[in-house]
């Protein structure tokens, strides 16, 4: 785990060899996750790639033009949040697969490391990369679509996709630990995940499509939000260890 | 024939495999209670609560066969929620069949109130599907969690593995009931027609919970069913697989 690059995420001191602080096994877990992603790049890419592909089939999907001009203001928002939403399942979908068809996940939990604490690192990296994949599709977004958004709108979409994207990935994690093993798992990480996300999804676009206005979220909004992270992060917290203790680690 | 084999064959006899000899008595008396019930409350729909009311007209009838399928689907969600905490408690498999057939009984329970909910919009305003309405909406995406439960039953080759997966999902998308109900709630658009004041008519509310009552022993009726037949089936499994280990042994 400490032999890849010391680059990446740093949270404090680094876990001793011999018997390593949960919280120093934390911070190893996510720079190991990051440090090996930057080297390969193959999820981040595989992210984005879908994302470029899903803004390119709106595009033929809705009559987009600039005669048209409101059909995309109404449906900017929706846009954006179903590309990312799709770009990121296949990062979530990889947080524990990748790692299962190589053997290391059996190191991992043979490791003296709390399971909540796997849970965590891993909802961190997954996190991190859906933030940077985020980040370079809501600028491409922006340019392929001709839009703009204000100094206040744009904090606003900042903060709730934040709040959105640590619900959705802490769900998002959870489910992968249950659906990595099994045949069409990938299929079923979907199915099973999406109807989840409909009820933050339907507030986080309501707040996308106000920012894109110009206009903050309402405390209610944002509120909504973080009690969903509040919950999705008990519910992860108590019933991961669930998926991964009995049956052989998660076999 | 093994003495374990003559086990399994004398179980099979004696009908100790439930649904193996057919339908008990006690369900079917529960069945009969039910249609009796079903039939009282076809009776008060006809004889007891007004025609039609302001605004909607008679269209209104529908809810009694309505309103039930959201009060025992979130009853049956609920006992899938207590089954599923429980299985991971005791890791008892009798949990997890109490679980898998609550599921199936609160997934129908919701089916029925997503299509009388969608004929009453046919009625009033003309469409099969509106997507403003917020009680609509949320019954379909609660459809869309617990169809996926019902989906991981056939996902999950090895049983242990199945039963732990269903029981973290199954608390996991009861605890997501709340967030669906608020967050479409709160951001949807129209109104239900639940709240209009003539549906506070005492005769109407008498009738509605009747209703809810009606529906539950018919709905628990199907849950006995279908947790025998899925006792059944485990039970049937385990017997074959004994077998077969019996035939190994002797061939070996």
């Amino acid at each position: 785990m400490s032999s890849g690059p010391q680059s990446g995420p740093q949270c404090g001191a680094s876990p001793s060899a011999t018997s390593p602080t949960q919280w120093g096994a934390y911070c190893a877990l996510v720079r190991w996750d990051w440090v090996r992603e930057m080297k390969k790049k193959t999820t981040l890419i595989s992210m984005g790639v879908m994302g470029l592909i899903t803004l390119f089939l709106f595009s033929f999907a809705i009559p987009i033009s600039s005669t048209k001009a409101e059909i995309l203001e109404d449906t900017r928002a929706g846009i954006l949040w179903v590309t990312f939403l799709f770009a990121a399942t296949i990062g979530i979908d990889r947080a524990f697969r990748n790692d299962a068809e190589s053997g290391l996940l059996e190191g991992l939990l043979l490791a003296p490391v709390e399971r909540m604490t796997l849970y965590f690192a891993r909802v961190t990296s997954t996190l991190l990369f859906v933030v940077t994949l985020q980040g370079f599709l809501f600028v491409l977004f922006l340019v392929l679509f001709n839009q703009s958004i204000s100094g206040e709108g744009l904090v606003g979409l900042i903060v709730s996709a934040i709040a959105t994207d640590v619900g959705f990935v802490t769900i998002g994690v959870l489910i992968s630990a249950m659906t990595w093993s099994l045949p069409g798992g990938d299929v079923m990480l979907r199915i099973l995940l999406f109807p989840m996300l409909l009820p933050i999804l339907n507030v986080t676009v309501e707040v996308a499509d106000r920012a894109f206005d110009g206009r903050a979220p309402t405390a209610q909004q944002l509120g909504m939000l973080f009690a969903v992270d509040a919950l999705f992060l008990g519910a992860g917290s108590l019933l991961f260890e669930h998926l991964v203790n009995d049956s052989g680690g998660s076999s | 024939m093994s003495q374990t084999a003559a086990h399994i064959a004398d179980d099979w006899n004696k009908g100790a495999i439930p649904g193996m000899t057919g339908p008990s008595r006690g369900f079917v008396a529960h069945v009969l209670v039910a249609l009796t019930a079903l039939f009282g409350l076809n009776w008060l729909v006809v004889t007891y609560v007004p025609f039609e009311i302001k605004m909607i007209g008679s269209s209104y009838l529908i809810f009694f066969y309505h309103f039930p399928g959201a009060i025992n689907g979130a009853l049956f969600y609920l006992g899938l929620f207590a089954f599923s905490v429980a299985y991971l408690r005791t890791k008892k498999p009798v949990w997890d069949r109490r679980a898998r057939s609550a599921a199936a009984v609160g997934f129908l329970a919701n089916m029925v109130l997503l299509v009388t909910g969608s004929t009453w919009a046919k009625a009033a305003w003309n469409a099969w599907w509106v997507w403003s309405d917020p009680r609509l909406m949320s019954a379909a995406v609660a459809s869309l969690i617990f169809l996926g439960y019902l989906m991981l039953q056939s996902a999950v080759e090895e049983p242990a593995r199945r039963r732990q997966i269903s029981a973290v999902y199954g608390i996991l998308a009861f605890v997501n009931i709340p967030v669906v109900h608020f967050s479409i709630q709160w951001f949807g658009q129209t109104s239900h027609p639940m709240k209009f004041d003539a549906m506070s008519a005492e005769s109407i509310v008498h009738t509605r919970w009747y209703a809810v009552a009606a529906f539950l022993v018919l709905y628990s009726a199907l849950y006995r069913w279908r947790y025998d037949r899925t006792t059944r089936n485990e039970r049937v499994e385990e017997a074959l697989n004994r077998i077969r280990r019996i035939e190994e042994r002797t061939h070996a």
